[in-house]
Order: structure tokens, then sequence, then C-alpha cells
């Protein structure tokens, strides 16, 4: 397999997807490392059963998400750590923000939504960010998701709820 | 439906954020650890030869224990024989 013809092709819809998972550009680079090392490996179980771009941003997903919970048990054992009065490596949401196509002036308002999407499931958050931050379709998005239409519009249903009752929890 | 505008509304900020062009030096690390991970691996062919020699090592120095265990036994019942001659040509 040319794995340089397939990394040209889709780096950037890559990259950008892990983005707009992790928000930080040195997580979304060994993301998308992983994801064309995993392209590579897997070529073989790809059945065609989806299109190729479908099933690469399905493993960019996957490994996304992977991502966050390997930096939200870092976040646990820090906790667990600042009880035993040891030193552990916190994670600052704020500090950890570093989106590159995050202008300055815009960066305060974007991580309070970044802060709040973080606190989603994860079927429901990649329900959002594909739809609303990726710009897919549902059909599209259900297609990635492996799920049906219906079950991407009720997940983006259920986010917006969820969204909206911790921006209430937060107001008061 | 205002709160569900408010939500739709903070989702759309999002519209604030620029694609931006994936580093092409990833490539290059790409390409190292998929050559790693291939270095790293062992052949099937030479784990089984491995396994098998080890095998065999060991069967062979089973055997040469056991064979030394029934030389030895033997030999002790040919002594014993020979002494117990040697009460009659005394």
């Amino acid at each position: 397999m040319q794995i340089e013809n397939i990394y040209y092709e889709y780096k950037d819809q890559v990259f950008n997807l892990a983005l707009s998972y992790l928000a930080n550009k040195e997580d979304a680079k060994e993301v998308t490392q992983d994801v064309f090392i995993s392209v590579y490996q897997t070529a073989e179980q790809f059945r065609g059963e989806s299109k190729f771009s479908t099933w690469i941003y399905r493993i960019t997903v996957n490994k996304s998400l992977d991502k966050i919970r390997s930096r939200n048990r870092k976040k646990r054992w820090a906790t667990i750590l600042s009880f035993t009065g040891e030193k552990g490596e916190t994670i600052d949401y704020a500090v950890h923000f570093d989106h590159p196509g995050v202008k300055m002036e815009d960066k305060e308002s974007l991580v309070k939504l970044y802060g709040i999407i973080d606190s989603l499931p994860d079927n429901q958050r990649t329900a959002i960010v594909l739809t609303k931050f990726e710009d897919r379709s549902q059909e599209e998005a259900a297609e990635i998701m492996g799920i049906t239409r219906k079950a991407v519009e009720s997940l983006v249903q259920r986010a917006k709820k969820n969204l909206m009752e911790k921006l209430e929890v937060a107001r008061d | 439906m205002k709160q569900e505008t408010n939500i739709d509304e903070l989702l759309s900020q999002w519209t604030k954020v620029d694609k931006v062009d994936a580093p092409d030096y990833l490539l290059t690390r790409i390409k190292a650890k998929i050559e790693n991970q291939v270095n790293d691996k062992l052949t099937p062919g030479f784990a089984i030869s491995f396994g098998l020699s080890f095998i065999l090592l060991i069967i062979f120095q089973v055997s040469a224990i056991k064979q030394t265990k029934e030389t030895n036994s033997s030999a002790s019942v040919q002594n014993e024989f020979y002494q117990s001659n040697d009460i009659y040509n005394d």
C-alpha cells in the first residue's frame, strides 16, 4: 500500500477532525500519526462496504476518543495524587487548548464551548462534532458512526438538551 | 425554543475556527514508526523454528539423563553380580 498517496489525500481532513475533538495541536498530530499507521496495518481488513474516506474518518473518531480517555485518566490520577500530597500531571483545560485555527480574540469563548462539549458522552459528542463542527450531513455522520440517520438526529437532540442543562447549572 | 436557539448560537461559534493544514513532516514519522514495528516483530517462521529447536533440546536432555541413569543402574547391578561371584572365588 502506498501510504504516501493516502496521507496526502486525507491528512488535512484527519488532522482537522482530530483537532475538533482534542483542541490541541500536539495531541492531534499524535492521533493523525496513529490513524495512518492503523490504516496501513489494517488495510486488508477494509471490505469496501463503505467509502474509503468513511473508513478513515471512523478510525480518526475512534483514535480521538481513545486520546480523550487517556487524557481523562491522567486527570483522575492527578486528582488522586493531589489527595496524597504527591505531584501529578494536571491538565488545565484553558492551558491545554491549543487549536491553530483559533484566533486569539475568539479563544476565550471557544475554550468555554470545548469545555462543555468535553463533558458530553462519546456518542453525543461525536454526533455534534461531525454535524456541527465538521459540517457533515446527518447521513454522512450516520455512515461514519455506523448507525442510522434517525439515531444521529436523536443523539444531536440529546446533546443539545445536555448542553442546555449544563449551561443552566453554570449560570446558577 | 429560546434556549435551543442559544445552543445553536453557541455551537455556531465553531464557524470562527479555520481549517488548518496537517504538517508534511508527519509522514516521515509515520513511515519511521511503521518501519520500527516491522523490525520489532519476529517472523512466524523464525518463531516456529526457535520453538521447535528448544523443544527438541529439552527432549534430548531428558533422554540423555534417562540414558545415564539406566547405564548407572545396570553398572551397579553388574558390580553386585561380580561381588557376589567373588564370594564363591574366595
